[in-house]
């Protein structure tokens, strides 16, 4: 009787599967036109992504631009062991890291705190302007920004430094000749410009929750903080989440426009970071094995810490990329 | 979905995948197609202008020269006389100068490179990398061949030609132009501040800038640009070489030391430590681009700078278009601090230039290339970059050339031709000379004087010294060469951070110290093939 029932329920099982599987393939096929719009971007993906991949050989090569991949001499670990064995390359990472650090810890939050913000403010004329203005910046590219930024803090006729000198009588200051102001310039303008675009994401996110929540929260009494605590954040977890564990995976690498045109001589023992480092080696210098094996690392390490962070994400948030 | 629904849907993804398509096929101006092949005539070792014209493409740069917009690099009169002169019919390829040694670079890692490679800077060793890799055309044989080129060119010029490495010739190098850079000074400003007596050492000068400071109080006496270019004057002074690279490797005493050991490399430190803090020294010369520093230049009253014969004369003319009718630049002697001696505080001569070319082995006519490279070093062309075409540019009236000024100026470009011999060559300064002469006005003959002048100390300075290729000839081994570029620019950060006060003295020399523990196989490996380029000498 129980290998009856049990056969019974397999069948039934199956029979689900398969009806399962017959309500799939019939939306596969209605679907069939957004897949093909899906293909430029997954031809893209192939073409310049995974294609190159077997270039990353030439971090285990010495590699001869006229040899080519497959004619240069293979040296195995000689490029891993000599950035990992040159100081220069610890004072780089060293300041990738600080500085992503400072990002995380004031970067991260600043959109978060916009878009909430934003999303208290009740006249829709008001909110629109103050979000454009917001998000124009990240259009300007790090080349006009930077030439902004040596304007305004220059200390011969920079705004900051004429209104320090009338408001409060101080003397000029180089800030960018001095080590203690490089990053928090970079982790200034870097928000600046981007607080806007992020903030999007956010907003997007907070439309989404259901109205009914706050009217439920007003009807237990919740104050306009509480309702934020309660009900806004939750609601804007899931993509919070998401996006620090992209932040998380970007934590050894850097942009290099922002560091590459703010930064001087003066500063390279606090701003010289790896991607500057790696442009020096790899396109001033020629090294391409080396900078290969460098960003290799960088890409290892990059995944452990996306896959760390979606893991814990999962296990003390309820909430995940995958 | 409906039928209009997937109909749209069909159509935005043609439009994305067409999009992605263009996206991928590039055929911007300056980059190499291969539509076109490199026409060749047949491989034989002929000058017969019979033959048909050889197909080439070159690479050929602006080096920095303003041309005009809508020239069109394939389609100028003298690419034609060029042309003719070689026999070729040549395809220029002119990337956008300040992405050049990218494009080349770049072309070399992917190996599409066209016949003829005009190489400068950077370029120059690592097209020598390439050609050991097979890039390249081994030149001996087309310079011995060559009665034109062989003639100029000694045993010791081949030998600075060759590649470390194979001891092969991948690049032609350029002719020196007797035109060396050395200090330029404001001798309006001495004359005025300082009844004409010119500054001997680095204090005279320090003591000239405070006067000027005094008379003029917005005044910047002393200007650099990104760093430490355009500083070198002082540290000089004081016998260390130092430049926008940083603290080089010099010889002292029959060795290779770094410039940090050079004995009074500190005090030139200090020096300029004292220079910045009574804002004697430009306050942004760290971060400043090329139009701040000629800024101070031509409106902030600076006293000196580093220039060769002709940018004096673009200097002059600049200076007056700000409106600065008294203004007279002019080569002055080079400081020297007290117990230095002379010749370690002056330059030395180049014994070549620093352009060069290179033919690739690709080229389907290594002859008919060969023959540009002759053209390039011909008597014609070089007469062509500096005085034009005759009956244009210039005429000649009882064997004496006369310039036509309107022509010469509309065509000032055509010194791009000129990089072989180092651009300016006496006679294209000379013309140079003549155009400059127009805009300085009622002050020429004044200039003219201290110009003359000033031309006499430099050559006394610079070219009475005997030329010295040893330095030439130290080859660091590859590994150790890309350790020292990191070293300079570690020595960069050193020196300015003690300029401007971010750390102190004492601090500064602990991160020497550590500095030359950490790269002192950087000096071994110099005093090591010092070493051998002296035994080979025996």
């Amino acid at each position: 009787m129980n290998q009856i029932s049990m056969s019974l329920d397999k069948k039934k099982i199956l029979k689900g599967k398969n009806v399962q599987i017959h309500k799939m393939r019939f939306k596969a096929s209605r679907d069939i036109p957004v897949y093909f719009l899906l293909a430029p971007a997954l031809i893209l993906i192939l073409i310049f992504h995974y294609m190159p991949i077997y270039g990353i050989s030439m971090a285990f090569e010495d590699f001869r631009p006229f040899k080519g991949i497959w004619g240069s001499k293979w040296v195995g670990f000689t490029n891993f062991r000599y950035f990992l064995l040159d100081s220069n390359f610890w004072r780089v990472m060293r300041n990738t890291i600080i500085i992503n650090i400072y990002t995380l810890i004031f970067s991260f939050p600043a959109p978060i705190i916009l878009a909430l913000l934003l999303n208290e403010v009740r006249r829709n004329f008001y909110k629109r302007v103050v979000q454009t203005i917001s998000y124009l910046p990240y259009f300007i590219s790090w080349v006009v920004v930077s030439g902004i930024i040596f304007n305004i803090l220059s200390p011969q006729s920079g705004i900051v430094n004429v209104l320090l000198n009338k408001i409060l009588g101080i003397e000029p200051i180089y800030f960018l000749g001095k080590q203690d102001y490089f990053r928090p310039i970079i982790v200034i303008s870097g928000i600046w410009k981007s607080i806007g675009m992020s903030s999007i994401y956010y907003l997007s996110s907070l439309t989404a929750i259901d109205p009914q929540l706050y009217e439920a929260a007003k009807i237990d009494g919740a104050s306009r903080l509480k309702q934020t605590w309660h009900v806004t954040l939750p609601g804007i977890l899931p993509i919070t989440i998401v996006l620090f564990i992209l932040q998380i995976g970007h934590m050894v690498t850097i942009g290099f426009d922002q560091i590459f045109l703010l930064y001087n001589p003066v500063v390279y023992d606090v701003g010289d970071v790896i991607s500057t480092y790696t442009y020096r080696l790899g396109l001033e210098q020629m090294q391409y094995s080396l900078t290969t094996a460098i960003g290799l690392t960088q890409s290892i390490v990059n995944f452990i810490l996306v896959y760390s962070a979606n893991k814990l994400a999962k296990k003390y948030a309820g909430f995940s990329m995958w | 979905m409906t039928k209009s629904k997937r109909l749209s849907i069909l159509l935005l993804v043609g439009i994305l995948l067409l999009s992605l398509i263009a996206g991928g096929c590039g055929n911007k101006d300056g980059e190499i197609t291969t539509d076109k092949s490199a026409g060749t005539t047949a491989n034989k070792p002929t000058e017969s202008k019979k033959e048909p014209p050889a197909k080439l493409k070159m690479f050929f740069s602006s080096s920095g020269v303003v041309i005009p917009e809508d020239l069109d690099p394939n389609n100028e009169p003298f690419l034609k006389i060029l042309n003719n002169l070689a026999n070729v019919d040549l395809e220029i390829i002119r990337p956008a100068y300040q992405d050049y040694v990218t494009k080349v670079n770049l072309s070399i890692a992917s190996g599409d490179l066209p016949d003829i490679v005009h190489c400068m800077g950077t370029v120059v060793n690592e097209v020598k990398k390439a050609g050991a890799d097979g890039a390249f055309v081994d030149l001996e044989k087309y310079i011995k061949n060559s009665e034109s080129i062989s003639k100029l060119y000694s045993d010791e010029m081949l030998e600075l030609m060759r590649y470390v490495e194979d001891k092969k010739i991948y690049t032609l190098i350029g002719q020196d132009a007797k035109n060396q850079a050395s200090v330029v000074a404001r001798v309006d400003l001495i004359n005025e501040l300082n009844g004409g007596n010119c500054p001997v050492t680095p204090d005279d000068w320090y003591q000239l800038a405070k006067k000027e400071k005094e008379k003029y109080p917005d005044c910047i006496p002393f200007t650099g640009r990104g760093g430490l270019s355009y500083l070198n004057t002082f540290f000089k002074a004081y016998g260390a070489t130092v430049d926008s690279l940083g603290a080089r490797w010099q010889r002292s005493d029959d060795k290779y030391i770094s410039a940090f050991e050079a004995p009074k490399m500190r005090d030139a430190v200090e020096f300029h430590r004292k220079l910045y803090s009574e804002k004697l020294l430009d306050p942004t010369f760290l971060t400043n681009k090329m139009a701040d520093e000629e800024k101070c230049l031509h409106e902030k009253g600076a006293l000196l700078t580093i220039q060769n014969g002709a940018n004096i004369l673009t200097l002059m003319d600049k200076s007056i278009a700000k409106g600065n009718k008294n203004v007279i630049w002019a080569f002055v002697p080079h400081p020297v601090a007290p117990g230095v001696k002379a010749e370690d505080a002056t330059y030395n001569p180049a014994p070549m230039g620093s352009h060069g070319l290179a033919i690739s082995s690709k080229c389907n006519n290594i002859e008919a290339a060969f023959r540009v490279l002759e053209a390039f070093l011909s008597e014609d062309v070089k007469n062509m970059a500096s005085w034009g075409r005759e009956g244009i540019e210039y005429t000649v009236k009882d064997s004496k050339k006369a310039l036509n000024l309107e022509e010469a100026t509309k065509t000032s470009w055509r010194t791009i031709y000129g990089f072989m011999y180092t651009f300016w060559y006496p006679e294209a300064v000379q013309v140079k000379a003549e155009q400059s002469r127009a805009k300085i006005g009622s002050n020429a003959d004044a200039f003219f004087k201290e110009y003359e002048k000033g031309i006499a100390i430099r050559d006394k300075e610079i070219y009475s010294k005997q030329l010295d290729f040893t330095g030439y000839f130290t080859n660091l081994n590859p590994d150790i060469r890309s350790i020292e570029k990191e070293a300079l620019a570690q020595s960069v950060s050193i020196i300015v951070k003690a300029i401007v006060g971010e750390i102190s003295m004492d601090e500064y020399d602990k991160q020497v110290k550590d500095y030359l523990n950490k790269y002192k196989k950087v000096t071994d490996d110099y005093n090591r093939a010092y070493a051998e380029y002296k035994n080979s000498k025996k």
